[in-house]
């Protein structure tokens, strides 16, 4: 309703509308990150006076520089790494396979519509129940298939310290199309038929079309994705708490991981807050700028529809 | 010798077509057949004896098809969790579903109800406060922050939402996402001419809203919160720690998959047929409602 004049009934409608909503969004948002910001220079100590615990706070900077030096450990950058070659490689390897299979789907070809459903269906089953399955068959039934064609006895290869980052890598890429495949399909449907057409009288193959055409039509999705896939870098889990619950293999962790471990170990005890939510802050403040500089970087440099 | 030209160029041109879709259809059969392995290999294991099949025969058929993992999972599968007196609790598979449902509907409802009014509002009353919303969504979908999960349980403790089912609706009850920029565009392109007549008729805003423009949003959100049901159905990280007395059976399924606990459910097959039945209410779904999930929402790229 583009309104010349504002009435007074929109406005008190408009208002009871948003009232719920904005105190969610002031609680949950602007609240919850406050609240997580002043937490990182909080001390919190719970003291037992006259028989009664009692929660004692002062501020320092003391979890910022506690929450660097954890980072700052050789484990811990050794998560950092795993997060950054963990991007690097499920990005990369996921967002090629799921263009080409979503530039299929596009084109109608034979099977079109089996190969949707098989690549969506990993999102729509439980990731837990995923993941039990997963590693169930490659504990049990991989090892029993090579001993009994191979004659080989082996360890399973989610346990073997030199193929089970790949293990890892592999499912998380398998489970992941289903979003993205949707998403980059329709985006293919919504290209002008002409410019196809004009493309194909210039003699531009399948592959042509693909890379010349789709590929700069749809970059705005794919820059979309492209902008979330690295605000993850640092909250990714590359599936190792549903794989390995909180036991996962201290090579493979990542820095998403590890947070959420902790967190969880830590979601009854308010004195560790403050160093989680220091963590956070420092990360934060590495992650805003990245993501930032790949959308600008994305935008100012990708390919244009002309 | 310039038709031999051309025809080179023809020939090569199919011959690349014929290359570049061959990959990509042997990419996508070797997909499709890996899960199928995962899977038949699951359903299989599933109906094998623990003992006397499975230990022995893991990757043939059954020697005889058994339901009774599929009864050992239903009857004994369960979890211990705190509950409000200080002491612990069993939660069998029926509270489990229970809880999980709860926890999936409530929260898919609210998830999907405030971005659908939310939307609505801010596409069809131009104010400025209108752009601020829209411009916050982007920003916080665009804006990475990590680590604030304490400070979030923090203030679920204090406002008492935490534990509480009716808590998590609540939390899950904001606009913030992608479905927001779903239902704004809906209802942006949606002709002002229905709004005015209403209005003409002496309609209010609150009727014109129920009873004319949100029916013409059922299909989209019911897609939305479809999408969301099943999303909320699979999720046991954020239950995990938000729900420790109130456990959904996808928390079960997380602490048991790795648990010599409960006895009875220690082999491989009774935990295949516990995930199995987990399985059950999003197949359904799934079957039932496929052409509406694999519909046309589309995402274009982000602007501000």
């Amino acid at each position: 309703m583009r309104q010349q004049k504002i009435h007074a009934k929109d406005v008190i409608f408009y208002v009871v509308m948003l009232a719920f909503p904005i105190a969610q969004f002031c609680l949950f948002y602007i609240g919850v990150n406050g609240r997580s910001f002043l937490y990182a220079f909080q001390n919190i100590e719970i003291v037992q006076e006259g028989g009664i615990l009692s929660r004692r706070v002062t501020y320092s900077i003391q979890p910022l520089v506690d929450a660097f030096e954890d980072l700052t450990t050789s484990e811990s950058l050794q998560m950092l790494l795993m997060s950054i070659v963990s991007f690097l490689l499920t990005y990369f390897i996921g967002t090629s396979l799921a263009l080409f299979f979503s530039y299929f789907i596009y084109k109608k070809l034979p099977l079109g519509s089996m190969f949707k459903v098989f690549l969506f269906l990993p999102s729509i089953l439980s990731a837990i129940v995923m993941a039990t399955i997963f590693r169930f068959f490659v504990d049990e039934a991989i090892p029993a298939m090579q001993n009994e064609w191979f004659h080989e006895t082996v360890t399973s290869m989610l346990a073997d310290k030199a193929t089970r980052y790949g293990v890892v890598i592999f499912y998380h890429i398998l489970i992941s199309f289903g979003t993205s495949v949707l998403m980059y399909s329709n985006a293919m449907s919504g290209v002008s038929t002409e410019i196809v057409e004009a493309a194909k009288i210039d003699g531009c193959g399948q592959f042509g079309e693909f890379f010349h055409i789709m590929l700069p039509s749809i970059f705005p999705t794919i820059t979309t994705f492209a902008i979330t896939s690295v605000a993850a870098i640092f909250t990714n889990q590359i599936s190792l708490f549903a794989i390995y619950g909180n036991s996962a293999p201290v090579e493979t962790r990542t820095l998403g991981y590890f947070l959420y471990v902790r967190t969880l170990a830590s979601a009854n005890k308010e004195p560790e807050y403050p160093v989680l939510c220091a963590m956070g802050l420092i990360i934060s403040s590495v992650a805003i700028p990245l993501t930032l500089l790949t959308k600008y970087l994305l935008e100012k440099y990708g390919p244009s529809e002309d | 010798m310039r038709k031999n030209v051309l025809k080179g160029i023809e020939h090569k041109k199919r011959k690349e077509t014929s290359v570049f879709s061959i990959i990509i259809v042997a990419l996508l059969l070797l997909y499709c057949l890996t899960l199928v392995i995962l899977f038949s290999w699951a359903i299989i294991a599933s109906f094998k004896n623990p003992l006397l099949d499975f230990e022995i025969n893991k990757v043939g058929l059954p020697k005889e098809w058994i339901f009774d993992n599929y009864l050992t999972a239903y009857n004994e599968f369960y979890v211990e969790a705190p509950v409000s007196d200080g002491t612990t609790a069993i939660f069998g598979m029926p509270m489990l579903f229970l809880y999980g449902f709860l926890y999936a509907f409530g929260c898919a409802f609210a998830a999907t109800l405030i971005p659908c009014l939310v939307g609505y509002v801010t596409a069809k009353f131009q104010f400025k406060f209108s752009k601020l919303i829209y411009l916050i969504v982007i920003v916080t979908m665009i804006v990475p922050i990590v680590g604030n999960l304490p400070a979030e349980i923090a203030m679920a403790k204090s406002l008492n939402l935490y534990d509480q089912i009716w808590g998590m609706w609540i939390m899950k009850a904001n606009f913030l996402g992608i479905y927001f920029i779903v239902f704004y565009n809906f209802f942006r392109s949606q002709p002002d001419a229905y709004i005015e007549a209403a209005k003409i008729d002496g309609s209010s805003n609150f009727r014109t809203m129920v009873q004319i423009m949100l029916p013409m949003a059922m299909p989209l959100f019911f897609t939305v919160m479809l999408i969301n049901f099943i999303s909320f159905w699979n999720d046991y990280q954020v239950p995990l720690i938000y729900l420790p007395g109130h456990p959904t059976i996808a928390v079960a399924m997380a602490t048991i998959k790795d648990s010599a606990y409960p006895q009875s459910m220690r082999n491989i097959p009774s935990k295949i047929a516990a995930a199995m039945l987990m399985l059950v209410p999003v197949l359904v779904l799934f079957l039932a409602f496929h052409k509406k999930l694999l519909g046309n929402l589309t995402m274009g790229g982000i602007k501000g």
